[in-house]
């Protein structure tokens, strides 16, 4: 139980938390090397994709095993606009959005009224289906060979690198989905997919339409994975349909549960622990990552439920229970 | 017409596959209520076992009993350290939890044996009959027989049997299960671990048809739950029938549907577990879900 | 062969519990009476390790106290509880099987003679022995639930509300063989009914269950000579 004061003064620290953390991030490209950079930018990729499952899986209890999917509908999407249709990118990043969140919403009403496993198997399907699909249509998506979108130019006259553009662009997506989730969280509509979770009898007894606030959850989550699809294309130059695989999805899951489920700075706790992973076991093996992941996935499930995220609420509550 | 018995033939041999799959999934739902996401990964990895013992010179056939010993194993210490602990906790965990251990079994092989396909030896010597224009190679036949040999012994374990008797009585209620002196965490136990073994024994007979990799599976997990959601999630007859069913469509399909053609035909199972969903929740011999409060 | 002392137990933050104490002797029958809520089919459960507990059980003077259910069964403790726990989809032959699952494998030579005995009980379950449970009357799947408990052959059967949804014929023959099962002598009972007047017939001594607490303890003579007992726990029954 918190009271009301500590719950004041948290409020008040994490009124300058906030702040602090985007002017550390805003001034971080200009301190590292370029290849840093680009860590860093996949790392606001993976957190605004996680964000869309503290959504889906931490607020309304449904799993995904498309997150990564959806970042690749969102990159195609845009990088289609761009490449073949010669739109210009913020075009090609709305269309991205909106179709990855109208498949969010299609894919959430058909699996809205079953039980998890079908969800589960849905999705299942959606990220082993991609790449055959992206595949079967070599003229729009560039086949098997993928499809290479020219990097965003740093207009002329600014004191700014490629890399650093790129950074500031993922960083600003990140912000976004950042803002959004917290909006949607803290506000009715979180309540409202809370008790969707925990109670769904209630929960429709209180006037909550179960069937569609899951829905709208997947579609939100959708959402999110197309901003993180828009920003991939900017980060990264090219797609390909080996770029999203089923691991990709998987590992989205392993970092919201070890970053937290229930809280925003959980995702971003997990996208930082799904992308600077790798970069430690790469020396062992390049499936190395896959399986810290899936030993981490399982022991934070059953030994710190609420991830990484809590740690730092468990010591307050330890030091509020006995004062040094 | 004979090119067409030929595909339906074909099909009933990779759906032999689907169903065993199918068997070990079932056998863990309908007493866990747990769909297992890592049952592919834990029968790719047995199977890897089987064939490393090939490769360390072992008769096949005892390799290929040692991958199944191992699934057992397997499937019996993943209950006993993992699963058990999740399985008072929030549904939602026990599955998240597949996923972890979906990780742990594909990445391991990856690091041990590497990304490259091996190919798997033929369990049989490679023979060709032609039946009434069809042509029946011995793998296939291996396929069916192993699928025949497998139905009969999970129908005798749970039917004729004493500990098939409890699994069953586990699985319908495990509260006047243990009223009666059932251990039931036990059975789950022994549950997983004939799961294990069907499991590997479908990975075998899969590298056996075609590669051995350790992505090899995902599709087929895919298969398998379509399969088992046609013969309705409980029904360990109903996997072996939706298998087989899965295993015909997925071949005519992708043969015949040009549209589709071989590469999209994965689409099949999505379009036989939304169909379903729709038509027949229950599935073709699943029992009405009982509200579990 | 029973004995609770100071047992308290609740659901995930209520307690329903509030130290109960009770004995049950060799070839004893312990009647609980109370009303709905008082406590007492969590009572039972708490006996059978179905529910974790505060406080002490004894059976045959050996602490048992949060035991898993299946190892109080080895050791001599059947459960029938409320709705009877029958496996619906199986038969009466398999039911009854699943009543000697406590049974070695070297003992299974065991299970005829033990059929036979709960034949003699209940006759009518021989010629049921290859019929679904479900498909069988209240009274029959009763009948089923406490032949199943007895191949088991417990020295303690719990009873939770025998009676519940059969027709007073019915129970007057369910009563009437827990009668006869009384007289052998070798079973001890702790039962929970609501039917006062069949069950101060069969009971040695009854507790009356009250918030979770046993506030009375006697036999059925001096229980009903009470007039305000008698209003309160037993209804009109004995009116």
């Amino acid at each position: 139980m918190t009271t009301s004061s500590q719950r004041k003064s948290r409020r008040g620290l994490s009124r300058f938390v906030g702040p602090a953390l985007v002017a550390v991030a805003l001034v971080t490209p200009f301190l590292v090397p370029p290849y840093r950079n680009y860590d860093f930018s996949i790392m606001f990729v993976y957190g605004a994709a996680i964000l869309g499952l503290t959504l889906l899986t931490g607020a309304s209890g449904q799993v995904s095993l498309a997150q990564g999917t959806f970042i690749g509908m969102g990159a195609y999407t845009t990088a289609i606009a761009v490449v073949k249709l010669g739109a210009p990118l913020w075009v090609g990043a709305l269309v991205a959005v909106a179709s990855t969140t109208v498949i969010g919403f299609a894919v959430g009403l058909l699996a809205s009224r079953l039980n998890g496993l079908y969800l589960a198997l849905l999705t299942l399907a959606l990220a082993i289906v991609f790449a055959p699909v992206v595949k079967r249509f070599p003229e729009e998506t560039g086949g098997a060979s993928g499809l290479l979108i020219p990097p965003a130019r740093v207009p002329e006259g600014w004191p700014l690198a490629d890399d650093q553009l790129h950074y500031l662009i993922a960083l600003a997506m990140l912000v976004l989905a950042w803002s959004l989730t917290r909006g949607i969280l803290t506000g009715r509509p979180g309540r409202a997919l809370y008790a969707c979770q925990d109670n769904p009898l209630a929960a429709a007894a209180m006037g909550v339409n179960v069937p569609l606030t899951r829905a709208v959850a997947f579609a939100w989550s959708g959402a999110l994975a197309g901003l993180a699809g828009v920003a991939y294309v900017v980060v990264v130059g090219f797609v390909s349909p080996e770029s999203f695989p089923l691991l990709l999805s998987v590992a989205f899951l392993t970092g919201l549960v070890v970053g937290g489920t229930h809280s925003p700075w959980g995702a971003l706790l997990g996208a930082a622990y799904v992308q600077f992973v790798p970069l430690y076991t790469g020396r062992i093996s390049d499936s190395m990552a896959g399986v810290v992941y899936g030993i981490s996935l399982v022991v934070v499930l059953l030994l710190l439920p609420g991830g990484l995220a809590s740690v730092a609420k468990r010591l307050r509550r330890r030091r509020a229970r006995n004062p040094a | 017409m004979t090119a067409f018995l030929q595909q339906i033939f074909s099909g009933v041999a990779t759906g032999a596959i689907y169903a065993s799959i199918g068997i070990a999934l079932v056998l863990i739902f309908r007493s866990t209520g747990i769909a297992n996401f890592a049952q592919g990964e834990m029968a790719m990895f047995s199977t890897y076992i089987a064939w490393q013992l090939s490769v360390w010179g072992i008769p096949l056939a005892v390799a290929a009993l040692g991958g199944v010993v191992f699934g057992v194993a397997l499937g019996i210490l993943t209950e006993r350290f993992v699963v058990r602990r999740a399985e008072t906790g929030p549904h939602l965990n026990a599955v998240i939890l597949t996923f972890g251990l979906f990780l742990i079994f594909n990445q391991s092989a990856a690091v041990i044996w590497h990304s490259t396909s091996q190919r798997f030896p033929s369990l049989v010597a490679d023979h060709m009959w032609k039946v009434a224009g069809i042509h029946v190679s011995s793998g296939l036949l291996l396929m069916l027989a192993v699928l025949v040999v497998e139905s009969a012994g999970i129908y005798v374990l749970l039917q004729r049997t004493r500990i098939g008797l409890w699994m069953r009585a586990s699985a319908a209620n495990p509260e006047s299960a243990a009223l009666v002196g059932i251990d039931v965490q036990k059975v789950l136990m022994l549950g997983w671990g004939l799961a294990g073994g069907f499991g590997a024994i479908g990975g075998i007979l899969i590298a056996s048809r075609t590669f051995l990799e350790p992505n090899m599976m995902s599709g087929v997990l895919l298969y398998a739950f379509a399969a088992i959601v046609l013969g309705g999630l409980t029904s360990v007859f109903g996997a072996v029938v939706g298998g087989l069913s899965i295993g015909v469509l997925e071949n005519l399909v992708g043969t015949y549907v040009s549209a589709l053609g071989p590469d999209l035909k994965a689409v099949v199972p999505l379009a036989v577990v939304v169909l379903v969903l729709l038509v027949r929740p229950t599935g073709l011999f699943g029992v009405p879900e009982r509200a579990r409060v | 062969m029973l004995e609770c002392r100071a047992l308290t137990c609740g659901y995930q933050g209520a307690q329903v519990l509030h130290g109960v104490d009770l004995r049950v002797g060799p070839g004893e029958v312990l009647m609980i009476l109370g009303a709905n809520g008082a406590g007492k089919t969590t009572l039972l459960r708490a006996v059978s390790g179905m529910l974790p507990v505060t406080g002490e059980v004894l059976l045959e003077g050996r602490r048992v106290t949060n035991t898993p259910t299946q190892a109080l069964v080895r050791m001599g403790v059947a459960h029938v509880p409320q709705g009877r726990g029958t496996f619906q989809q199986f038969t009466v032959e398999e039911n009854l099987l699943l009543g000697a699952a406590t049974l070695r494998s070297a003992e299974r030579g065991e299970i005829p003679a033990r059929l036979a005995q709960v034949f003699e009980l209940f006759p009518r379950l021989a010629e049921r022995l290859h019929q679904q449970a479900s498909t069988m009357s209240g009274g029959e799947q009763q009948m089923l639930a406490i032949a199943r408990a007895l191949m088991s052959r417990p020295k303690l059967l719990l009873l939770d509300e025998p009676s519940l949804g059969l027709a007073p014929q019915v129970t007057k023959e369910v009563f009437q063989t827990l009668r006869s099962l009384k007289k052998e002598g070798r079973i001890s009972m702790l039962v929970v009914e609501q039917n006062a007047h069949l069950s101060l017939e069969l009971a040695d001594r009854v507790a009356v269950l009250e918030t979770g607490r046993t506030v009375l303890e006697g036999t059925p003579t001096q229980l009903s000579g009470d007039p305000a007992l008698r209003d309160a726990y037993l209804g009109g029954a004995l009116r």
